[in-house]
């Protein structure tokens, strides 16, 4: 894992003075509300409908169990008792006051955690693989890059005060776990044919009010050419992204509107000024230093097997399936990698109180090398897991009530806060997700339906990233009353789709019965061990239309 | 002082309501981000004690006197109905900043 060096300790300190600072004449009343609610969002302070929220950034979703003890603290001395994983990993807090704020920074500066670039229209947290340095198939770690990106985009004077926000994500892998054709700049890392490693860069994709697939700019980027091409495509929306008008502000619009041909040339005559300049790219060594933070680590075991692995497979049913679900192939052989799922039964997805985190924290030192990720699908991850530790971890996570086994089945749903927290919500979304888990609260009847996605926003924004749900909810206000608009098909992977609505809105009841009538159709429709979508792409709208409408 | 005016125009949207609904001004304390109700004479975490008016202008120019260093911000006028002498929200989004979040967190 990546670790501050003195530079970087000393511009967290700067930050956490000069918030401190704000944040003290705002109550003193020397700033106003306007001048200081700005301010405020560069330090990802939100106020909500109850309260503030303080969203915390966890670069690119790894983090250590000391940070996780570290989270857990603040959980319990500065808010209820719990935080909550977001679909861009991080963790928000829904009490904290505005006053605790500067010194749970302060805290969080310890163990070298921030708020910065988790709101605002700036280069927001690099969301990257959760499986990252991990994954069997991976061609290169892609937390590396990330960093370098971390490094070059934090209080970049000219990309602070962008047309909106960007987000980007990046990948290792063919298999998309980073939903990076949904980014404002999407990473791939890829090999050309002699065998160098570069970047597949995909621009202009996102969800939110206009859903767009990205679409590819740049086929081979050489890797050390990162930074200028990066910094390229920021100046060219920077200079041309629209800023009249907060919906059409986003790089996908001027994607859209321009074409991706002349953006690409605007952008490959910004990149020729770049490099001629030539102080952008990383030199060589640099870029070595930092990517040596992300080997893979020495694996010499001393977990806590009393168990062998195999053995206890076959014995134990319910330990077999939690294994059939969360456990996921490693590089390195009698290792493996398990989500741990934040979606128990009636729990709120993403949800995790301060001695879960602790917990976690203890488990991950004793299996997983003391690091953790967080997924965008609001789970955690231990990567380094000897298999042999598998059925000592499992039984402590239960423990703790975190051994669900549902990854990637129908109740391992995202939800956003909705109308519960939010307050730009339109409906609530935490109890549909929780209404939906409890029908379908059946191990086998899960299995059955296999692999199937729900994803439930509560407003247009999409945090929840509904447009890309295999099943996708999206809250609506009918004159004050909460429905919802069903939406089918969307996928966020390597075979990107954008979901289509089904019809005319539900209410709350009957958006549950929906979801199960779109479920028993598509058990009815399947062919051989289809999965929800790929019985959705070849049978299409039509006939969970007439089931659902009639 | 002015107050902070929220962006989303309060009024056209009151006034498009064919019944006449109570209003009353809500807004959240600056250093907690804690709910209140604007009460006539200074602010109250309780919906039972806010002061109600069909002119929600008239509810903001009181409030004036009760923002000293704009300590609390977020305003909105909400409607309000009236049952069995109990103040009810008219909207779930403020019957949800009442009452707080619906579910059980934690
Ligand atoms: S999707 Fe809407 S309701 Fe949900 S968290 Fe985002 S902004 Fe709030």
């Amino acid at each position: 894992m990546y670790q501050y060096d003195a530079f970087d300790h000393e511009i967290l300190q700067k930050r956490i003075e000069e918030f401190k600072s704000q944040v003290k004449r705002r109550l003193s009343g020397e700033l106003s509300e306007e001048e200081f609610k700005p301010l405020r969002l560069m330090n990802g302070v939100y106020l909500q409908l109850h309260a503030y929220m303080l969203r915390i950034a966890i670069p690119y979703g790894t983090f250590s169990s000391d940070q996780m003890r570290k989270f857990a603290h603040i959980a319990r001395k500065y808010d209820r008792g719990y935080g909550h994983f977001t679909t861009r990993q991080n963790i928000q807090y829904n009490w904290p006051r505005l006053t605790d704020i500067p010194t749970i920074l302060e805290e969080l500066a310890e163990v070298e955690l921030h708020a910065i670039q988790t709101s605002g229209n700036c280069i927001r947290n690099t969301t990257a693989d959760q499986l990252a340095g991990v994954a069997k198939h991976e061609i290169a770690d892609p937390r590396g890059y990330a960093e370098i990106i971390r490094q070059w985009s934090t209080f970049h004077p000219e990309f602070t005060y962008l047309p909106r926000k960007f987000k980007i994500a990046i990948t290792g892998d063919t298999h998309d776990r980073a939903a990076i054709r949904f980014h404002d700049i999407g990473l791939e890392i890829v090999k050309n044919k002699s065998q160098e490693i570069g970047f597949k860069v995909l621009v202009g994709g996102g969800l939110g009010r206009t859903p767009i697939i990205g679409t590819v700019i740049k086929e081979f980027l050489p890797e050390k050419h990162l930074l200028s091409y990066l910094e390229a495509i920021l100046r060219a929306y920077n200079l041309d992204g629209r800023r009249d008008n907060k919906y059409k502000a986003r790089i996908k619009i001027l994607v859209q509107e321009t074409g991706i041909e002349t953006y690409r040339t605007t952008v490959e005559q910004e990149w020729k000024e770049i490099l001629k300049e030539g102080r952008t790219d990383l030199p060589l060594n640099a870029q070595i230093r930092i990517l040596e933070h992300f080997t893979l680590p020495k694996y010499s075991h001393k977990g806590v097997t009393s168990y062998n692995f195999s053995d206890f497979y076959a014995a134990d049913s319910d330990f077999a399936r939690w294994i059939n679900h969360n456990m996921h192939d490693h590089k390195i052989e009698n290792y493996a990698a398990v989500t741990i799922s934040l979606k128990p039964l009636k729990g709120i997805p993403g949800d995790i109180s301060a001695e879960q985190m602790d917990g976690i924290a203890s488990l991950a030192d004793l299996c997983s090398l003391g690091e953790i990720r967080a997924t965008h699908e609001q789970n955690l991850v231990f990567p380094h897991v000897f298999k042999d530790d598998l059925p000592a971890l499992w039984r402590d996570l239960e423990k703790i009530g975190l051994a669900t086994a549902n990854h990637g089945l129908i109740s391992d749903i995202i939800a956003c806060p909705g109308l519960d927290y939010c307050a730009l919500a339109n409906a609530r979304s935490i109890p549909i997700a929780q209404e939906i888990a409890q029908r379908f609260d059946d191990p086998e009847r899960m299995e059955e339906i296999g692999e199937l996605k729900i994803k439930v926003s509560g407003c247009i924004n999409a945090c929840a990233h509904h447009h890309v749900g295999h099943i996708g909810i999206l809250g609506v206000d009918k004159k004050g009353v909460e429905a919802y608009q069903l939406m089918l098909g969307g996928s966020a992977d390597e075979k990107a789709s954008i979901g289509k609505i089904t019809g005319a809105s539900f209410d709350a009841e009957e958006i549950i019965d929906a979801v199960e009538a779109t479920v028993d159709l598509y058990l009815t429709l399947r062919q051989d061990n289809e999965r929800f979508i790929d019985t959705y792409n070849r049978v299409g709208m039509a006939p969970f239309k007439e089931v659902l409408y009639g | 002082m002015t107050i902070a005016i929220p962006k989303r125009p309060l009024r056209r949207r009151v006034k498009k309501e064919k019944k006449n609904y109570n209003l009353a001004l809500t807004a959240n304390h600056l250093f907690s981000g804690k709910v209140v109700y604007f009460t006539g004479s200074g602010w109250a975490n309780l919906l039972h004690d806010a002061a109600l008016s069909l002119d929600g202008d008239s509810l903001i120019s009181q409030a004036q006197n009760y923002i000293k260093n704009e300590s609390f911000v977020g305003l909105e006028l909400i409607k309000i109905d009236k049952l069995y002498n109990q103040l009810i929200p008219l909207t779930t989004k403020e019957k949800i900043r009442l009452s707080g979040p619906s579910i059980i967190y934690n």
